[in-house]
């Protein structure tokens, strides 16, 4: 099998998806996997339906991708990550709780967990502070440029801007850093309750102001 | 809620964001197991954090083709239970994980009016099968001393029932003529158990006369019952539905 099609978010892309498994598998006409829910998709990859994954790949690898890239920066290692959640989705799709969140945040905080794995490992730890320097080294770089989800992009960035600033540098170093939260006291030089409690309260406001501002949180696509 | 509690609440953002040491970490998920609050405010938390980052981003060429490489069996750990039909025998019951009892992992299901072919050959595989289960040679598929498995469904009001055969090969057919239709947006699912694990074979529609699957011929024996449940469309990972038919290998 080859490349699995463009995103369903592209229109252009809503053709094919292959069927489920259920129903004539030689007239394939079952609903077009680009159309099911993700919570669907992952029912159909519980019973070892190829095209299901596909679809999943198609929806959420490059959000996994994006994530293992930024704490990684070789690209070779997070295309591992990238196998390695959606090998690990299809051998326990039943990790995933629909009822506990998104299908998106749950792949992504598996591809969190592994890379901050890798990251901290000690081959990596070279690779870390390189990659450290180069991100100080950039103009301009903040929390606020990682955003890169072009349907709320905005009110992100809005609901980052209003955080005070330890809340923000906490959760960018832990976050997109892969620090613990011990070494994020350390490199913001203040107390490790204090930046326990601000990863905390930070999380807290920004889930507010982007409720306040219309996004969903949580949702099925 | 207690001074204990809150100890784990204060740990939260930063487990959430995988910013925990691995002594912390594992003491939070010690606590998580027993605490829903704390559950769900890590996958607030975790929902958030998944705005901070590119989703822009395409994954590189050739990444899925690896992937696909490496797509085999086993089969995923999966978990239902199943209650059997009102005053019929337990045959799939309890919590247990699933495993693969197909060697490939895609069920197969077809409608008798578009298999009508493939029906009649499994008329034909279904007479030879009992031919072998009362000792004649098999004269296609299996080995000399192989003996196709096969299992009477019964259903809850004892009228109705199925029959599973699996050939020694592995190919599995199930045989029903007394299944109405599911209703609007709800099917069948055929489970089977093997060693106490209990596996999802598939899904089919009311009126469905003949349903394939397959299983693994090395698994074959360890298989100790199938059952059919009601479901919503497209199915489920866990039924908490009774059984609409169940049968046990006697």
């Amino acid at each position: 099998m080859t490349e699995p099609p463009p995103p369903a978010s592209d229109p252009s892309s809503k053709t094919g998806g292959g069927s489920v498994s259920r129903g004539n598998e030689a007239d394939n006409v079952s609903p077009l996997l680009s159309e099911t829910s993700d919570a669907g998709i992952v029912v159909a990859i519980s019973r070892y339906n190829q095209d299901a994954l596909a679809e999943a790949y198609r929806r959420h690898a490059g959000a996994v991708f994006g994530l293992a890239r930024r704490l990684l920066a070789e690209a070779a290692l997070a295309e591992e990550i990238v196998q390695e959640v959606f090998l690990r989705l299809w051998n326990d799709p039943d990790k995933f709780d629909p009822g506990r969140g998104s299908l998106r945040s749950y792949l992504l905080a598996q591809c969190h967990g592994r890379s901050v794995d890798l990251l901290r490992s000690e081959s990596s730890r070279r690779r870390r502070e390189e990659n450290d320097l180069r991100r100080t080294a950039e103009s301009g770089y903040d929390l606020e440029r990682e955003v890169w989800d072009l349907t709320v992009a905005d009110q992100v960035r809005d609901a980052i801007g209003k955080l005070p600033e330890i809340e923000r540098e906490a959760i960018r170093l832990a976050y997109l850093g892969g620090h613990t939260y011990r070494e994020v006291a350390a490199i913001l030089d203040e107390p490790e309750g204090t930046v326990k409690s601000r990863i905390r309260s930070g999380l807290k406001h920004l889930r507010s102001d982007l409720v306040d501002s219309g996004v969903t949180l949580g949702e099925d696509q | 809620m207690s001074a204990f509690h809150d100890d784990f609440s204060e740990l939260l953002g930063a487990y959430s964001l995988d910013a925990l040491e691995v002594a912390e970490r594992d003491r939070v998920e010690v606590h998580l197991r027993t605490c829903p609050w704390c559950t769900a405010e890590v996958m607030e938390h975790r929902e958030v954090a998944s705005f901070l980052s590119h989703s822009g981003t395409d994954a590189p060429e050739g990444v899925w083709d690896k992937i696909l490489a490496e797509l085999s069996p086993p089969a995923p750990p999966l978990r239902m239970s199943i209650t059997p039909p009102a005053g019929a025998e337990p045959a799939l019951v309890g919590l247990a994980p699933v495993v693969s009892l197909s060697s490939r992992r895609t069920v197969r299901l077809r409608t008798f009016a578009a298999v009508v072919a493939a029906a009649a050959m499994l008329l034909a595989v279904v007479g030879f099968v009992a031919l072998d289960r009362n000792g004649a040679t098999s004269p296609v598929t299996s080995q000399p001393g192989d003996q196709a498995l096969q299992v009477r469904l019964i259903g809850a009001d004892s009228n109705s029932g199925a029959q599973a055969v699996v050939e020694p090969s592995g190919k599995g057919y199930l045989v029903s003529h007394d299944l109405p239709d599911a209703g609007t947006n709800q099917l069948y699912q055929l489970w089977g158990q093997v060693d106490g694990v209990v596996l999802s074979l598939g899904t089919f529609d009311g009126g469905t006369e003949v349903v394939n699957f397959q299983v693994d011929p090395s698994q074959i024996k360890a298989v100790q019952a199938f059952a059919v449940t009601k479901e919503q469309a497209p199915g489920v990972l866990a039924s908490k539905q009774p059984a609409v038919m169940s049968g046990k290998v006697s």
